[in-house]
C-alpha cells in the first residue's frame, strides 16, 4: 500500500515523535488530556471559524489567523501564499497542483514540502480572502 | 516550413544536447528566470481570491491557449540561441520510472537525494551550476504575489521527489478516456467543471483538478506529472524545473490530439464574453498579442512527430 506524503515524511525523516503527537496545539490551555483531542479536532476540516489556531508540526510553528484578522496562514511567522477556491479547496505556493481541504491542511503540506527551508519574508501578509 | 516537436525518446543525442545547451544559455542570460517569474505572476493572479476575479491561464479554459503561447515564447527564446532547437515532450502515459532516458545525467538529470531531495545529477543540479534565483522581497503597494518572485522559499537548488506524493504516472487508458470527451469546457469554468456526468470539460480533466467517478484520485494527467515528479514541480515556481516544459509540451500535444479526434466541436469555449473568463476572442496577457482563436491551430507554428 503506498504511503501518503505525511507517512513518508514520518518514515524517512525519523519524525516519529512528531508523528505520535500528530500536531500539538500551543494554545491548548495546558490541559494535557485535551491536547490529543484538540489535535484530532484541528485535523478535521476546520469549522472553528473565528478562532486563531497555532500548532507545532514537524518542528515548525503554524498559525492560522482568524477571518477577522485576514485569515492568513503563517509558518514560523512568515506568510504562506494561500489561495482559496472554495470552502473546501485551497492551494498554496508550496503545494500548487493538489487542493487542500482547509488552510491548516495546506499549511501542514507546505511544512512537509519546505523540508526545513524558510518561506521568503513578506511585509504584505498573506492573501486569503473571503474566508 | 514549420518545425517539428519530438518525443525526447525519438531525439538524437545531438538534438538533446542542443536543447540542453540552449536552456543553459538562456538561464545564463537571465531569460529563463523571467519565464519562471512570469509563470508565478500569472499563477498568483489566477489563484488569488479564486471565488471571484479574472483568471487567465490556470483552473479556467485559458489553461491550454495560455500555455501554448507561453511555450511558443520559450521555444522562440531557445531558437534565438540555436535555431535548430525545438521543444521536446514527455509522454508520461508510457514513459514511466526514474530509469527513463528522460532522467539521465545528459538530459533532465535524476531524482533528488534522500533527505533534502536536492537534485545531484545532470545539468540542473546545483553543483553543476543550475542555481535557482531566490525571490527578491516584493516592493511597493502591489500585492507581493504579483511582483519580484522567482521562488517562495530560500532554497537555491532544484528539488525532486519521484513517486512519493503519488506512486503512479498516467496510463494510456486514462488519457484516452479524457481525449474521448467531446466538450472543451463548461461553467463554472473552474476546478469543478465537468466533475459529474456527462463530464463536459476536456480542459479540466486534462488539467487534472477533476476526475471521472471511477478514477481513484484527483490530480491526473497534467497534475500527475507535477505531483509524481514532486519537489519544485509541486510549487508555484514549477518552471524552475526544466521538465516543466516537457510536461506542458505533452499537454499542448494532447490538445492537438483532442482537436484531431473531434473536428466538428468547438475547439475552445466560451465563444461569447463571459465574466472573469477569457473567451475565444480575449487577448491573453501579459502579451496581449494573441487570442485563443489565434492559437487554436498549432500547425501554423509547429507540428508534433506523432
Amino acid at each position: 500500500m503506498p504511503m501518503n506524503r505525511r507517512e513518508m515524511v514520518m518514515a524517512t525523516t525519523g519524525a516519529a515523535l512528531v508523528a505520535a503527537a500528530a500536531a500539538v496545539p500551543l494554545l491548548s490551555g495546558g490541559d494535557d488530556t485535551g491536547a490529543t483531542a484538540e489535535a484530532a479536532e484541528a485535523a478535521a476540516p476546520a469549522k472553528a471559524a473565528g478562532q486563531e489556531h497555532t500548532e507545532r508540526y514537524l518542528g515548525r510553528t503554524i498559525r492560522v489567523a482568524t477571518a477577522a484578522d485576514g485569515g492568513g496562514v503563517y509558518i514560523d511567522g512568515r506568510p504562506l501564499h494561500l489561495m482559496k477556491f472554495a470552502d473546501d479547496a485551497y492551494l498554496s505556493s508550496m503545494c500548487h497542483y493538489e487542493m487542500a481541504p482547509t488552510p491548516l491542511d495546506a499549511a501542514r503540506r507546505a511544512v512537509e514540502e519546505l523540508r526545513g527551508a524558510a518561506l521568503q519574508p513578506s511585509t504584505h501578509g498573506t492573501h486569503v480572502t473571503h474566508l | 516550413m514549420v518545425h517539428v516537436r519530438k518525443n525526447h525518446l525519438n531525439m538524437t543525442a545531438e538534438e538533446k544536447r542542443r536543447f540542453i545547451n540552449a536552456v543553459l544559455e538562456i538561464k545564463r542570460r537571465g531569460i529563463y528566470d523571467r519565464f519562471v517569474k512570469l509563470h508565478i505572476q500569472v499563477n498568483s493572479t489566477d489563484y488569488l481570491d479564486k471565488e471571484t476575479g479574472k483568471r487567465l491561464g490556470h483552473v479556467n479554459p485559458g489553461f491550454l491557449p495560455w500555455h501554448r503561447q507561453y511555450l511558443l515564447k520559450f521555444e522562440q527564446a531557445l531558437q534565438k540561441v540555436d535555431p535548430r532547437v525545438t521543444l521536446p515532450y514527455w509522454d508520461w502515459t508510457t514513459d514511466h520510472g526514474e530509469n527513463s532516458p528522460l532522467w539521465s545525467k545528459d538530459f533532465m538529470g535524476g531524482n533528488g537525494r534522500p533527505g533534502d531531495r536536492r537534485v545531484m545529477t545532470g545539468p540542473f543540479a546545483r553543483r553543476n551550476g543550475w542555481k535557482l534565483n531566490i525571490s527578491v522581497i516584493p516592493e511597493g503597494p502591489e500585492d507581493p504575489a504579483l511582483n519580484g518572485n522567482y521562488t517562495h522559499d530560500d532554497r537555491d537548488y532544484l528539488v525532486r521527489d519521484f513517486g512519493t506524493l503519488t506512486p503512479d504516472l498516467p496510463t494510456p487508458q486514462e488519457l484516452e478516456q479524457t481525449l474521448d470527451l467531446t466538450v472543451y469546457d463548461c461553467p463554472p469554468w473552474n476546478h469543478t467543471s465537468g466533475g459529474t456526468p456527462p463530464y463536459e470539460s476536456f480542459r479540466n480533466h486534462l488539467e487534472g483538478y477533476t476526475k471521472f467517478a471511477w478514477e481513484p484520485r484527483l490530480g491526473k494527467l497534467h497534475g500527475a506529472a507535477h505531483v509524481w515528479t514532486g519537489g519544485h514541480m509541486m510549487y508555484i515556481g514549477s518552471p524552475n524545473d526544466p521538465v516543466f516544459f516537457l510536461n506542458h509540451c505533452m499537454i499542448d500535444r494532447c490538445w492537438a490530439l483532442w482537436q484531431a479526434r473531434h473536428p466538428d466541436v468547438p475547439h475552445y469555449l466560451p465563444t461569447v464574453p463571459t465574466q472573469d473568463v477569457p473567451d475565444i476572442n480575449t487577448p491573453l496577457g501579459p502579451w496581449h498579442t494573441k487570442t485563443p482563436a489565434d492559437l487554436l491551430d498549432h500547425t501554423q507554428f509547429y507540428t508534433y512527430d506523432q
